[in-house]
């Protein structure tokens, strides 16, 4: 599951490239805050819908609930989700954003997003993040 | 009579005025070159203190001379009230409302003035100069945060190489995936 990290360093050819990029973040950003308020949610309130939209458990190992699932992941990229807030706040606020960073927070995303739901971090774009906003809003009320 | 005449107060006024622009203002300081220009502009605030005690001197002066001796007077002709003579000349000492000394205490005044936060005349007037300050102060303000945003922003993308190169390791941990051996 491992993605080669892309060149950070490169520049978006184009100022559209780079708004996409800044809509990706916020969209990721959408589903992160989404993600922060279920793990609030004790674990017998979990509906069948909600538990089926994350892994059962981690690669050969014992069954796990969502719930758990996601104390964990938060705790393990506690400081993936401080940067991509400060960026997203950053963005949101008009300030300075260099491509460097942005191209760093959407990486990170990606990964911290695959990890959780047992994905490629390829697989994680826009329309993805929205059908998981969805699904999520859906099973659980939010 | 001289004293009133354009001839004399005319270049006088022009010398003052040039004195005032450039003590004042750093760009007419600029526009002398080498490194007269640049040792002007760099004792802006005491040459213009300088020039305003001048003006303030030549006007006490004047008005000593003018008031401890005949000369420097200010004369001017009246109608005359009795005899044969149609007008007579009067002369008098200067004081504070006479041209000369107004010009030069207005020169002093208009020295000081980057210097003045506050002008007051009880009861009458009071002018601060607050949005200069104020601009001033907002100026410090952005110039603080700029560099609170730098810092960040560097912070950041420290924070962003960190994790990147930790990607893996994070990864590995968070799946409880044994490290593989002989991979070190």
């Amino acid at each position: 599951m491992n993605q080669p990290v892309p060149d950070l360093a490169k520049p978006y050819s184009t100022a559209r490239e780079r708004i996409y990029a800044t809509v990706v973040i916020l969209r990721y950003w959408q589903l992160i805050e989404q993600l922060m308020k279920l793990v609030d949610m004790p674990s017998d309130r979990w509906s069948i819908e909600l538990k089926d939209l994350f892994p059962a458990s981690v690669p050969g190992g014992p069954p796990e609930h969502p719930q758990q699932r996601l104390e964990r992941w938060l705790g393990v990229y506690a400081d993936e989700i401080k940067i991509i807030r400060t960026v997203r706040n950053q963005l949101v606020h008009a300030e300075d954003v260099n491509d460097f960073d942005l191209r760093g927070t959407d990486f990170l995303t990606r990964v911290i997003l695959a990890a959780l739901f047992d994905v490629l971090p390829t697989e994680v774009d826009e329309s993805w993040a929205i059908s998981k906003i969805n699904a999520i809003s859906h099973a659980a009320g939010l | 009579m001289p004293w009133l005449s354009a001839s004399v107060w005319g270049p006088l006024v022009a010398v003052i005025a040039i004195v005032i622009l450039a003590v004042w203002q750093r760009r007419w300081l600029g526009l002398l070159c080498g490194r007269v220009g640049r040792w002007l502009a760099a004792h802006q605030q005491p040459l213009r203190r300088f020039a305003a005690a001048g003006f303030f001197v030549a006007a006490l002066t004047l008005t000593l001379i003018s008031s401890l001796s005949a000369h420097l007077q200010v004369c001017s002709e009246q109608i005359a009230r009795v005899g044969t003579i149609p007008a007579v000349r009067t002369c008098d000492s200067m004081s504070i409302n006479t041209a000369p000394i107004l010009i030069l205490v207005i020169a002093a005044g208009v020295c000081l003035l980057p210097e003045w936060s506050v002008f007051e005349i009880p009861g009458v007037l009071r002018v601060e100069k607050k949005v200069e300050e104020q601009g001033r102060r907002q100026e410090e303000m952005l110039r603080i945060l700029q560099q609170i945003n730098v810092s960040q922003s560097q912070n950041i993308t420290l924070a962003i190489i960190r994790s990147v190169d930790d990607s893996g390791d994070k990864l590995a941990a968070f799946t409880l995936r044994p490290e593989p051996e002989g991979d070190q």
